[in-house]
């Protein structure tokens, strides 16, 4: 999920800002580019391309990496550096516990770090699920489970699509359909349940 | 070294020290005689003039002359004694005055021959090449440390003779050396410089004032020799024979002042091919050619009928039936094949009976400045003439570049494409600077052997695909390229050009950096 | 260091080109120089140029 990682890039510093302070000028615009900025794993530690990409969050420490270039055609100054920087890295199968943001006819957005996953209405419950779109909730037919606005969960990523140019639009596929997932009541009620049977024998 | 043992002392000429140099160990032929018993190996001295030891031999044998294969020979007549010799050394020379004989006096000169004893502790100096006298040395050093540059030796050697000759001071020569170096400093060229499209331009546009037809060498009325335009393309395009090769012979001393003497080596070359003396028929009906030899032309050459028979016995690949009648040779061949019959009238046509492969005339002229007789030849075969005793073979040139990387070596090669083309272009009355060619010379020898400038040699040589394909047959070399996966990593100047990145020369070559200041 | 023409016109070439997109000018250069090729030169004849060049190790 979270974890801190070394990367290069480089950071273009316009001829504009050439002359005062060149450390904090860097440090101004590595920041602004690095932070919400998308890199990769390189392919031999990460095989599956869809786990390879992760988004910066906090840049936490900066180096200039040999001297910055003017490069023919542009006058500003090229600065490769290297920094370290706690990064957000969902993976396939990887079990998350977000909040409910938004409720739609075709789903629901849960908001589980910087970006949000959509739960598919086929994916929240085994059950028929009837849309409340007007009070932004979902209830089943049968169970008469409901999940609204507000509520807490705990979801698996399965499917995974991290936009490179537009961070923010990356797709993250949820389910709830599995065996120790969905809203934290409805695993709280099954455990008590659980206890019971057990209490009973 | 304690030289306590007798020592031999004779004269000899500069050819035979470098025969004995280039062949060593071998046997030399001399004509003087060692009496005494020497206890081997000992050491023979050679002077030249007969005043002081030059170089210093080896000997390991020494035994009376009998004729044998592969022996060096000091004189033609009158060889005495056979000595081996191992090793020549150049060493610094020693008065031969200071070598004492055995009654105790000292060697005054050696015309000939001496024995002679080097002071014991003498030390001999060998001599490798002409290295920094001292002050040379120390003005070396000091410019490096001074300035951060080496100064070519040609230079160094004119200053330290400057400052001798004109009796400098300290500051004089101070404010010389200053002078010298700032020259020099300015005509170097910059690194990344474009030196090859400089050169080429240099020596394209004197080019297009070239005449393209060749005429006649002024002077030597009866020869052709290809000028201008047409000569230079020869040059860059290694071609491996020029369309008029040529040769000037340079003959030794006491060969050279005497006219006729040269005459008669010039008609040693000159050869003569059976076509020159003869007819041949070529008759189908038997399968027979008939050579029918011209009795003027044969006298007038020389050549008899019974060395035509002997010369067809050097066709060796033909099993010939030779029949010789009163007026006329009739050779057969045992199979019958047109073809074969064919081949071998033309190989007889151009058999050569007499003289130098390949010299097909040679003319005594004397000498540009009038001191010599030199032979000038139409045809050229610079390995066989130089085999010839009469022949001084430092002078001798020829215009067949190819043959020079032959026989002398692909420095030789080098040297002979500047003056070539230094000379074709300054008879047409243009000046290039000689560093433009010297940049052709070395580009079209580098690589061991002589190559040509086109797509047949050097350009064709290429990494790059794309500059390749942009010189000449686009389509073959994209092709080629596409089927085998080549990858061009974009290094040279045309490729970027067509890509439409910098080019990595001049500017392009430059790589900026950003030294910020820090508050 | 003692620079190559070429180094001299990239770096002078480059300095125009960052005073012309409005990096500061680092020394007091006179009124009537307004060009930014002008006060590149300028600025170099008097070794004010923050570029420098980095040449291949030996």
């Amino acid at each position: 999920m979270y974890l801190i990682v070394e990367q290069e890039d480089v950071i273009r510093i316009p001829p504009p800002l050439l002359g005062e302070d060149i450390d904090q000028v860097l440090e101004d615009l590595a920041r602004e580019k690095i932070e919400g900025n998308v890199y990769s794993f390189p392919r031999e530690e990460v095989k599956d391309p869809a786990e390879r990409k992760y988004i910066i969050v906090l840049l936490l420490s900066l180096e200039k990496v040999g001297e910055g270039v003017i490069v023919p055609g542009d006058g500003a100054v090229y600065q490769k550096v290297r920094f370290k920087a706690l990064a957000f890295h969902p993976e396939l199968q990887e079990v998350i516990v977000g909040d409910v943001v938004d409720a739609l006819k075709f789903g629901a957005f849960i908001r589980f770090g910087p970006i949000d996953g959509l739960l598919h209405i086929s994916q929240i419950m085994d059950d028929v699920i009837d849309v409340d779109v007007e009070n932004k909730r979902f209830i089943g037919k049968e169970s008469k489970k409901v999940l609204r606005v507000k509520d807490k969960v705990v979801a698996r990523i399965v499917a995974l699509s991290i936009n490179d140019a537009n961070p923010r639009q990356s797709k993250v596929g949820l389910t709830m359909r599995q065996p120790g997932l969905g809203k934290f009541e409805w695993i709280e009620e099954l455990a008590k349940g659980e206890k019971k049977e057990e209490g009973g024998k | 070294m304690k030289m306590t043992e007798l020592s031999l002392i004779w004269k000899d000429k500069l050819e035979n020290v470098d025969r004995l140099r280039m062949n060593a160990p071998v046997y030399y032929a001399v004509d003087f005689e060692i009496k005494k018993e020497l206890e081997l190996p000992v050491y023979g001295y050679i002077t030249l003039k007969g005043s002081e030891a030059n170089y210093r031999v080896k000997i390991t044998e020494i035994k009376k002359y009998e004729p044998m294969p592969g022996i060096i020979k000091k004189t033609t007549k009158k060889l005495q004694t056979l000595l081996k010799i191992e090793e020549v050394q150049d060493i610094a020379a020693i008065p031969l005055s200071e070598f004492r004989k055995e009654d105790g006096t000292y060697l005054k000169r050696v015309t000939k021959f001496s024995y002679g004893m080097i002071e014991e502790e003498k030390e001999i100096k060998i001599k490798k090449f002409r290295e920094f006298t001292p002050e040379e040395k120390e003005l070396d050093e000091n410019v490096r440390k001074k300035y951060g540059i080496a100064l070519p030796f040609s230079v160094i050697e004119k200053l330290v003779k400057v400052k001798e000759e004109l009796e400098l001071n300290k500051k004089e020569w101070d404010k010389v050396i200053d002078k010298v170096v700032e020259k020099y400093k300015k005509r170097r060229v910059d690194p990344y410089e474009a030196v090859g499209i400089v050169a080429a331009q240099s020596i394209g546009e004197p080019g297009t004032q070239m005449t393209l037809r060749t005429f006649h060498y002024a002077g030597v009325a009866e020869m052709n020799v290809t000028l201008g335009l047409p000569r230079l393309i020869e040059i860059v395009d290694a071609r491996s024979q020029p369309s008029t090769p040529t040769m000037e012979i340079y003959l030794k001393e006491g060969i050279r002042e005497d006219e006729e003497k040269v005459k008669e080596v010039a008609k040693k070359i000159e050869s003569t091919t059976i076509i020159d003396v003869a007819d041949v028929i070529t008759s189908v009906a038997d399968m027979s050619l008939t050579i029918v030899p011209d009795s003027k032309k044969m006298e007038g050459r020389g050549v008899k009928i019974e060395d035509i028979v002997d010369s067809l016995s050097k066709l060796k690949t033909y099993k010939l039936t030779v029949e010789l009648s009163e007026d006329r040779i009739k050779v057969r061949l045992p199979e019958a094949s047109y073809k074969k019959l064919y081949l071998l009238g033309e190989s007889i046509k151009t058999l050569t009976l007499r003289g130098i492969k390949g010299i097909s005339r040679a003319i005594v002229r004397k000498s540009r400045d009038s001191s010599e007789w030199v032979i000038y030849t139409q045809g050229s075969n610079l390995g066989d003439v130089l085999d010839l005793e009469e022949v001084d073979g430092k002078r001798t040139r020829t215009n067949n570049i190819i043959e020079i990387a032959e026989v002398l070596g692909i420095e030789a090669a080098r040297n002979a494409i500047i003056e070539e083309a230094i000379n074709t272009l300054e008879q047409q009355g243009l000046n290039v600077d000689v560093r433009h060619i010297m940049l052709v010379a070395d580009t079209m020898t580098y690589n061991g052997v002589v190559e040509a400038i086109g797509r047949h040699g050097i350009a064709g040589e290429k990494e790059s695909v794309l500059a390749r394909a942009a010189f000449e047959i686009t389509s073959k070399h994209l092709l080629t390229a596409g089927v085998l996966g080549e990858e061009d990593h974009l290094r040279g100047v045309a490729e970027n050009i067509i890509v439409g990145q910098p080019v990595t020369l001049g500017t392009g070559a430059v790589t900026l950096i950003y030294k910020g200041k820090k508050r | 260091m003692e620079y190559t023409r070429f180094e001299i016109a990239r770096i002078i070439g480059a300095r125009a080109l960052q005073i012309s997109m409005g990096a500061p000018i680092l020394i007091h250069v006179p009124e009537d120089l307004i060009d930014p090729l002008d006060i590149a030169m300028y600025e170099f004849k008097k070794g004010a140029i923050p570029i420098t060049v980095k040449r291949k190790a030996q």
